[in-house]
């Protein structure tokens, strides 16, 4: 597993205290809210600070969010390219 | 308009919950006394749980049971107190704000720190949608939720929820330290009574009940009184205080059979249960409750659930009595509980 990817679906089962998950349970290409994990809004803006306080990036358009936040693949990728 | 207890659990640092009897064997612990905790995979996923604190946990499951066991098809109101609230996340939120300069401040230990939270998840999990209301009075907190339930039931509500929560963290536990709250470790639960020492035993818990305007199969008890005294100046206005309440509902001293107290273990404050029984009761059975689930500011409802099971069951362990049984049959019992002498609360609970 791409260490990144490993490294943010640590950070996402420590973030939203998602108690009983391993990162083997989230598949990377599944969707994030909705379906695959079933997140919500208030995960959505756990995330944002996720990505603030972890990678020093600021999510200046909240139009981008849907995007991003897609799966923990395009979270990543999204990262790789904007990471300060 | 007479109100009834048909639903009571407790979880607590003693094997209570789901229990119908009050636990022959304590457990014993030397230091802070800790809940004993179901297993909460079978309540909830962890997509659910995500958003819960351990006492949102427990608080959540002690009230769904009790909903389960009361049978109820539908809450009027979920009333619940407590003295803290959830002071994990609370702790979590401040050392947040702390670490992070006050910016960057995560939605989830917020919402998790609110003392109203578990009232808030009881109610959605139950579509319960009426009356919601949260105590926070300290040691009167749960206490004001019973009143508030014998008002409601007045008004013509059916089936009110009322439970009390606390939990102790370590943190907490330690600040206290350096006021000298607690009892030097190691002491033993089980001495608390006449140890003559100051200081108390931590402890945690939460209690449910289903107070209702109908008697039913399942009905523990009949709620005679509830009462609040702030302050007394000295005995013979408590016991004044007492006499008259208990005569407005429609009871005399000579009526009620055992007298339930909250000794803590703290010499300093006990004295004031000793004047009472001494004087008032002196003539009555005696029991206490803070050996089994140690002190925190809504343990008076670890003594109603206590009550429930002695009132239901005609029965009170030894381990519960202060003094020799005396009396044949429990009809009326008296929970007598205070802080330091300004929060006095007395629940009567008749048998029915």
């Amino acid at each position: 597993m791409d260490s990144l990817i490993k490294k943010l679906k640590e950070e996402i089962i420590d973030h939203l205290n998602l108690e009983g998950l391993t990162p083997d349970d989230i598949n990377e290409k599944e969707p994030l809210f909705g379906e695959g994990l079933g997140l919500d809004s208030i995960d959505a803006l756990e995330l944002i600070l996720l990505l603030e306080r972890g990678y020093g990036i600021k999510l200046e358009n909240p139009q981008e969010g849907k995007k991003i936040f897609t799966s923990v693949e395009t979270m990543a990728e999204y990262i790789r390219q904007n990471k300060k | 308009m007479a109100a009834y207890i048909n639903g009571a659990q407790a979880i607590s640092p003693q094997d209570t919950f789901l229990n119908p009897q009050i636990p022959v064997e304590l457990k014993e612990y030397q230091g802070i006394m800790l809940n004993v905790l179901p297993d909460f995979k079978n309540y909830f996923s962890p997509i659910e749980m995500r958003r819960m604190s351990r006492i949102i946990k427990f608080s959540s499951v002690t009230a769904a049971e009790c909903i389960k066991e009361a049978n109820t098809e539908k809450i009027d109101a979920i009333i619940t107190g407590t003295g803290l609230g959830c002071l994990e996340d609370t702790q979590k939120f401040l050392n947040k704000m702390l670490d992070n300069n006050e910016s960057m401040l995560t939605p989830t230990t917020f919402i998790q720190s609110t003392h109203n939270t578990p009232g808030g998840i009881i109610a959605l999990a139950n579509k319960c949608y009426e009356y919601n209301m949260t105590y926070a009075h300290k040691t009167l907190s749960f206490e004001s939720c019973l009143l508030d339930a014998v008002l409601l039931i007045k008004e013509g509500k059916k089936n009110i929820l009322v439970g009390g929560f606390d939990e102790i963290t370590e943190e907490n536990y330690n600040l206290r330290k350096h006021i000298n709250q607690w009892k030097e470790e190691p002491f033993s639960n089980l001495d608390i009574y006449d140890c003559g020492t100051s200081g108390y035993k931590a402890g945690e818990g939460s209690a449910y009940f289903i107070i209702s305007s109908q008697k039913t199969g399942s009905t523990y008890a009949e709620l005679k009184l509830v009462d609040l005294y702030y302050k007394s100046k000295n005995i013979n206005s408590l016991s004044e205080n007492i006499e008259n309440k208990l005569q407005s509902a429609g009871l005399l001293l000579e009526d009620i059979d055992l007298v339930i107290f909250g000794y803590n273990g703290d010499s300093n404050t006990d004295i004031y249960y000793d004047q009472v029984k001494d004087t008032l009761f002196k003539h009555q059975d005696h029991g206490y409750y803070k050996h089994y689930c140690g002190e925190y500011d809504t343990s008076a409802s670890f003594g109603l659930w206590m009550t429930t099971r002695i009132i239901k069951q005609n029965h009170v362990p030894e381990n519960v009595f202060i003094s020799e049984r005396k009396k044949e049959k429990i009809n009326n019992v008296l929970l007598y509980n205070q802080e330091d002498n300004k929060n006095h609360s007395f629940i009567v609970l008749s048998a029915c």
